[in-house]
């Protein structure tokens, strides 16, 4: 399987050389999407005064079913920042992004002089819930075209497939990915939308799913352990909702968390959180 | 989507059906929510972080609560009452209900720590705080120390509960925790179901279709709400009001006489309060009722329906023949209570864009008992309390509690429909509508006044401005001043009129005016005929007004800038006896045309001068020209007791004595030049000439203001704007009037700063000059600048569309009495009879065609022209406040907001802006002024330009915008639509973006978009998005990529796209 990861540039250090090369690299992991309420590290880099260049991930088009192991498609990321060489000084993630952000400080640890800084934004592993929750969102863009029996069908396996004995998060985005390409692909043909547009949307949404299960195939709580997490007041994220639902035990988390009043949404436009970050890494 | 402006379109109940899904069909872990349950969620997912929702049921403690019996009292209800364990989750294909299992439903009772704030502001945050339909409980409970005992609290979703359910709650916790605490032992643990209500009847969708035909919702706006607002928030407060012994007694007297129901009583008076505030005539109100069945009626639960009571006041009948229709009404909708509100909004046809309620803004709750009854328990004193969640659905929301001793209004409202102190006084003005209602139920409606007292003494007090003028015409005044000066011992002719070197005294003035006289008695100019003066301001000029008056005539002041064509037509219609012409101007056509005296060639009159005045005060002084709305100039004539209140009172007001120099500046056809004019003469100050060029250009007018040591100086906002930058530094210490047109905030700031004692005055015309003046602050100058107080022997009422006077803070037509009206229009009875009138107790006054509003205190604040409030798609639209939201852009010095098209079709928005620095700035308008306005509101098109077309008198010419703009839509649309396929790259590049946004609105259906708009900022999504290309694609043959949608989610971003992609094509480059 080819995994084509890219990365795009939010902002280039004021030392960037010609050749690309820039003293301090900043990656950012996180999914979005244009249109997202949510804010982005698009929004937090604007707001950030640290010079270095800021990369965001664009995670490869796979789908959930197709096989790939959690580790390789983490790799497939680092492929494009071992090419560009300079040393990565840093790795931010927000809500499931976290959990790749560990991942990718533990890959760099092992080859750098010193292991990347960690700040997690509302870290969360993934769950069955994020799933059927993003699952939703995903789905009701289609409501318009879709018919009460398309509707019926897949909510019918939204429900059955969570309750199936021994069900993972990756086989159940899996069948939910496979579930939406059928009814999908129906509910296109009788819209009279082309298919052509239609496999680039199930591309998007393999790729959104992928990225969401593929996370629980890795284990960030020790490098959480030795993090700093900056946390928003929503009730059911990041830490707030793991320490509610207990899903990855009591005890410590992180090494160190910082509050913030802004809620989930916007904690990345937060001027608060900007200059929190711009201390964090003058250190 | 941001979810502000998804609000925009969706109101609180407004939720188009096909987003709820079919009706509730049973499912293995739960129901399918109902519709009015769906409706409540929904409306928080379009205004997130609301409480609105969020009901409480609260009580006090003299003393401590036992916690562990609280928390038993706690559980065992939630234990009993499915209802209260009832939750909702929002999955894949809808909102679910289903009951969590006792042992599901931990309710905590969380301790609060008010600190600084107080318990009752704790206890506010803590019920505004919002659920969520994510399965969790929609019930809270807390305990708050205060004073000397604690608040426990209950906040719960308006979902799983409702008003009379707090009642039954609160009772039913009372008792258990009594129970408990005294150790007893409650009842069995029998469980109540959650009540679902039944199937409406048939009958009832049909009696409300009926009732309903016809009704559009934008009938109800209060003529004191603000404009609409850009972000919905649903922020609320609320107003406590007991009743007056007197308004309660009336209440009680005429339920018994008007055989009412209390409730009925109330709410008519409600409705005839609203309706006398702009509301209607075709009135709604929203009443909630419970929809329990009588076997349910002891159900907690979510069991109210807001009816719609349609009631339309008829202004010509009188309030017994309204309560007995309102109580009609009344019985018949709760006859066909069992209609969900929500389901009934699909009924009522949509106006344009509102996201707003379309069957009624306000609403009438009455509930015959006190809500905050004293107990015991456990032995302490308790009480129950009111804590409110600071949301308001509604714009305002009346409800009342009756008790044997008194009737208390619980006003809550929406914060951004109405102002604090606008329910104030709506409150006052119930409390005594009531009691003129029980004295006069059998008078129309029509003649009820729906004032409160403080109305009356705001408003007479800035009314009360009679005083003495003395002497009642100018000519006299200035001749007191010859014979002072004739007088003085020195002998030495007073200096009145300084024009460059020239120093022209009074003496030498009069004898200029006397030689005039003179001549027009030898051209035949008998007593009321009108003579033209047209000439360059000066000393000349000056003195034949003064010889007009002194033949008997009467004066026509005409610029000689103005066309030919203009001048002919004023003389003409004017019917001129004779035209005096200055020195190298040309008259054309046959009339009598005589040269100005010199004041150089007379010799100063010596002794006593005007032994008899030939004019009284009611003789004409002046005959003037304004622009008519049907393009033809029309005559103004005003006496001679007009100017003289006019002249004395700015003599008065701004202390204007010998040791002055009042500043000749505005063009002499405008009429507030005669006050520059005769404001010196009078007063014993100099007059200083300012040469033409000092309007627009602010070095002359410095270097005049300098050279004179000019201490009193007006103009227009226009030339104010012009001119602050350079003259600035001249100004402190001056007097300075602006007037003629709305002035700016920034310009009045601006204006202040430069250490000069500002006045804003306001005037047509017809009332002579200036009817309102007003001091500005130099640090007050924020918002909207007012136009101050009426003017001596002035009294100005703001009117309703029947002519009745509206109190403080309610928008209407400002209509003027006083000394000021004029004698009418020369030669246009009809026109004179329109805009004239009689208005008893005011007298004979003058309608300006300005909406304006009196202010708290007692000031006025012009709105804009009646004829600038247009109504585009449904929504009332103030020109006016688009300008002044473009105008606090800082690249913006002027703007001019025009409808172009035909109001009822598919006119839209055309906003002119000067912005000198940056025109460029256009491009990001939209967005700044979508910041601050509905869409609605917002223009769909900016124009820079270098300036606007002015009209004779300086001001902004509308008409001629407004001709412009219709011009340049029609003129793109006869563009040749270019096939943008075959004009492929090099075609014209604002005609594929003009294709692009006009799918943009096609697909996100809605206009207001331009070339910047972000599909993905105004509701589109990826599915909209391949539509989107799809329609491209048919339009270009360019098939784009979805992710050029997402890298490139603007017309102009996209429309780059596809030019890459035909550029390709063409040089035969493969695409990509």
């Amino acid at each position: 399987m080819n995994l084509n990861t890219t990365w795009t540039t939010l902002r280039s250090s004021s030392k960037a050389t010609v050749s690309g090369g820039s003293d301090e690299l900043i990656l950012c992991a996180d999914f979005h999407t244009t249109g997202r309420p949510e804010a982005g590290f698009a929004e937090l880099v604007a707001r950030l005064d640290h010079d270095a260049t800021f990369w965001h991930v664009n995670p490869p088009v796979v789908a959930p079913d197709s096989g790939t192991a959690a580790p390789a498609y983490v790799r497939s990321w680092l492929e494009p920042v071992r090419a560009q060489g300079a040393p990565v000084r840093a790795v931010f993630g927000y809500c499931v992004g976290a959990v790749y952000a560990a991942a990718l400080a533990d890959e760099l640890a092992l080859v750098q002089e010193e292991a990347p800084q960690v700040l997690l934004f509302d870290p969360e592993p993934t769950a069955m819930a994020t799933i059927r929750h993003q699952f939703g969102n995903v789905f009701g863009m289609l409501s318009s075209i879709l018919v009460e029996e398309d509707v019926a069908e897949t909510e019918g396996e939204v429900e059955r497939l969570i309750r199936v004995e021994g069900m993972t998060v990756g086989n159940y985005a899996a069948q939910l990915y496979t579930t939406f390409r059928r009814v999908g692909e129906r509910a296109f043909e009788r819209a009279g939308l082309d298919q052509e547009y239609g496999a680039e949307m199930w591309a998007l949404f393999s790729s959104f799913l992928s990225y969401l299960s593929f996370a629980d195939g890795l284990d960030p709580r020790d490098r959480w352990l030795t993090s700093t997490a900056l946390s928003s007041s929503g009730e059911y994220n990041g830490l707030n909702r793991l320490r509610g639902t207990g899903e990855l035990g009591g005890g410590e988390l992180v090494a160190r968390e910082i509050r913030f009043e802004a809620g989930h949404g916007d904690l990345l436009r937060s001027d608060g959180v900007a200059q929190t970050v711009g201390k964090l890494l003058e250190r | 989507m941001t979810t502000d402006r998804m609000s925009e379109q969706v109101s609180q109940f407004d939720i188009p059906r096909q987003q709820v899904g079919p009706d509730p069909v049973p499912r293995a872990d739960g129901e399918r929510a109902s519709h009015k349950e769906e409706a409540l969620w929904l409306l928080e997912e379009f205004v997130p972080g609301t409480g609105v929702n969020n009901l409480s049921v609260a009580f006090r403690v003299e003393g401590r609560l036992r916690r562990s019996v609280l928390l038993e009292t706690v559980t065992r209800l939630l234990r009993r009452h499915e209802v209260l364990r009832t939750v909702f989750r929002t999955k894949a294909a809808g909102l679910m209900r289903e009951v969590l299992r006792p042992e599901e439903s931990d309710l905590r009772i969380v301790a609060g720590d008010p600190g600084p704030e107080g318990a009752r502001a704790w206890l506010t945050r803590f019920v505004a705080e919002p659920f969520r339909p994510d399965g969790g409980l929609l019930v809270r409970a807390a305990v708050v120390p205060e004073a000397s005992g604690e608040v426990f609290c209950l906040a719960v979703h308006h979902s799983v509960f409702d008003g009379l359910s707090s009642a039954l709650l609160l009772t039913e916790c009372v008792s258990l925790y009594n129970t408990l605490a005294s150790g007893g032992v409650p009842g069995p643990e029998t469980v109540v179901p959650a009540w679902r209500e039944p199937t409406p009847n048939p009958a009832s969708a049909r009696f409300w279709r009926g009732k309903l035909d016809g009704f559009r919702a934008t009938e109800l706006d209060l003529w004191c709400q603000k404009p609409d607002a850009s972000v919905t928030t649903l922020a609320g407060d609320v107003l406590n009001h007991a009743l007056s012994p007197a308004a309660r007694d009336a209440v009680r007297r005429m339920r018994r006489e008007l055989r009412a129901p209390e409730s009925v009583v109330l709410l008519a008076a409600y409705s005839v309060l609203l309706a006398a505030h702009g509301a209607g005539p075709d009135l709604t109100v929203g009443s909630p009722v419970s929809v329990r069945s009588a076997e349910a009626a002891r159900t907690i639960g979510y069991h109210i329906n807001v009816l719609t009571l349609r009631t339309p006041v008829d202004r010509a009948e009188c309030f017994r023949e309204f309560v007995r229709s309102t109580r009609r009404t009344f019985m018949e909708a709760m006859a066909h209570a069992d209609y969900p509100v929500d389901d009934l909004l699909e009924v009522v046809e949509r106006d344009g864009g509102s996201w707003r309620n379309n069957l009624f803004r306000h609403t009438f709750n009455y509930v015959p008992a006190a809500t905050d009854g004293e107990f015991v328990l456990d032995g302490q004193r308790a009480e129950a309390v009111v804590v409110e969640n600071s949301s308001s659905k509604f714009d305002l929301e009346f409800f009342v509690t009756s008790t044997a001793t008194d009737i208390k209004v619980r006003a809550a409202f929406y914060v951004d429909v109405l102002d604090r102190a606008d329910v104030e006084l709506l409150v006052a003005r119930y409390d005594e509508l009531l009691v003129t209602l029980a004295q006069w139920p059998d008078r129309a409606l029509a003649e009820i006044p729906v004032w409160c007292e403080r109305d009356r003494r705001v408003i007479g007090s800035a009314n009360a401005t009679d005083r003495p003028v003395e002497p009642t015409t100018v000519l006299e005044s200035i001749a007191r001043r010859v014979r002072a000066s004739g007088a003085a011992e020195s002998g030495a002719d007073a200096e009145a009129v300084l024009d460059g070197g020239r120093r022209v005294g009074i003496r030498r003035l009069w004898a200029a005016a006397e030689a005039t006289r003179d001549r027009l008695f030898e051209a035949g100019v008998g007593r009321g005929d009108v003579v033209a003066l047209l000439a360059a301001r000066g000393p000349e000029l000056a003195a034949a007004t003064i010889g007009v008056w002194l033949a008997g005539a009467v004066y026509l002041p005409l610029e000689p800038s103005h066309p030919e064509q203009r001048i002919s037509y004023q003389l003409d219609d004017s019917g001129a006896a004779a035209v005096v012409v200055g020195p190298g101007i040309t008259v054309a056509g046959e009339r009598r045309v005589l040269p100005l005296v010199d004041v150089d060639s007379v010799r100063p009159v010596t002794g006593d001068v005007l032994a008899v005045n030939p004019v009284g005060p009611l003789d004409h002084a002046y005959l003037i020209y304004t622009s008519g709305s049907t393009g033809l100039p029309k005559g103004t004539l005003l006496d001679h007791r007009n100017l003289a209140n006019l002249v004395a009172h700015f003599a008065d007001e701004l202390s204007v004595g010998p040791e002055d120099t009042v500043l000749w500046l505005t063009t002499f056809s405008f009429d507030i030049s005669a006050l520059e004019l005769f404001l010196p003469l009078v007063s014993g100050g100099r007059l200083a000439v300012a040469p033409d060029d000092a309007r627009t250009q602010g070095e002359p007018l410095a270097r005049v203001l300098r050279d004179h040591d000019v201490s009193v100086l007006q103009a227009t906002p226009t030339t104010w704007r012009l001119v602050v930058e350079e003259v600035a530094e001249h100004l402190a210490g001056r007097r300075v009037l602006s007037g003629g047109e709305p002035l700016p905030a920034v310009l009045a700031r601006r204006l202040g700063a430069t250490g000069c004692d500002l006045y804003n005055v306001y005037g047509p015309t017809e009332t002579t000059i200036w009817s309102t003046s007003g001091r500005i602050d130099r640090e007050s100058a924020d918002g909207r600048v007012d136009v101050g107080r009426p003017i001596a022997n002035t009294r100005v009422y703001v009117a309703d569309p029947d002519g009745r006077a509206l109190p403080l803070g309610v928008r209407g037509e400002l209509c003027i009495a006083g000394e000021g009206v004029a004698v009418g229009y020369h030669d246009r009875p009809e026109l004179t009879a329109a805009r004239f009138g009689e208005h008893p107790p005011y007298g004979r006054f003058y309608r300006t065609g300005d909406l304006a509003r009196w202010t708290g205190d007692g000031r006025l604040e012009i709105l804009g022209r009646l004829d600038r409030q247009v109504k585009l798609r449904g929504n009332r639209i103030e020109l006016g406040e688009i300008e002044a939201v473009l105008l606090s852009h800082p690249d913006v010095v002027a703007a001019a907001v025009v409808v172009a098209g035909d109001p009822s079709a598919d006119a839209l928005l055309c906003a002119f802006v000067v912005a000198p620095e940056r025109p460029e700035v256009v491009s990001e308008l939209w967005e700044y002024a979508h910041g601050s306005l509905p869409v609605s509101a917002t223009p769909q098109e900016f124009v820079a330009v270098d300036a606007f077309p002015m009209t004779g008198n300086d001001k902004v010419d509308y008409p001629a915008l407004a001709r412009q703009a219709s011009a340049r839509r029609r003129s793109a649309a006869e563009e040749p639509r270019a096939d943008a396929s075959a004009a492929g790259g090099s075609g014209d590049r604002d005609e594929l973006v003009e294709v692009l946004v006009g799918l943009w609105g096609t697909l996100l259906e809605r206009g207001g978009l331009h070339a910047d708009a972000n599909f993905f900022a105004h509701g589109g999504h990826s599915l909209l998005g391949v539509r989107l290309l799809q329609e491209v694609r048919v339009a270009t043959r360019v098939r784009l990529k979805l992710k050029d949608l997402f890298d490139a989610p603007t017309p102009a971003g996209l429309a780059a796209k596809v030019r890459t992609a035909l550029d390709a094509v063409d040089s035969g480059v493969p695409e990509s």
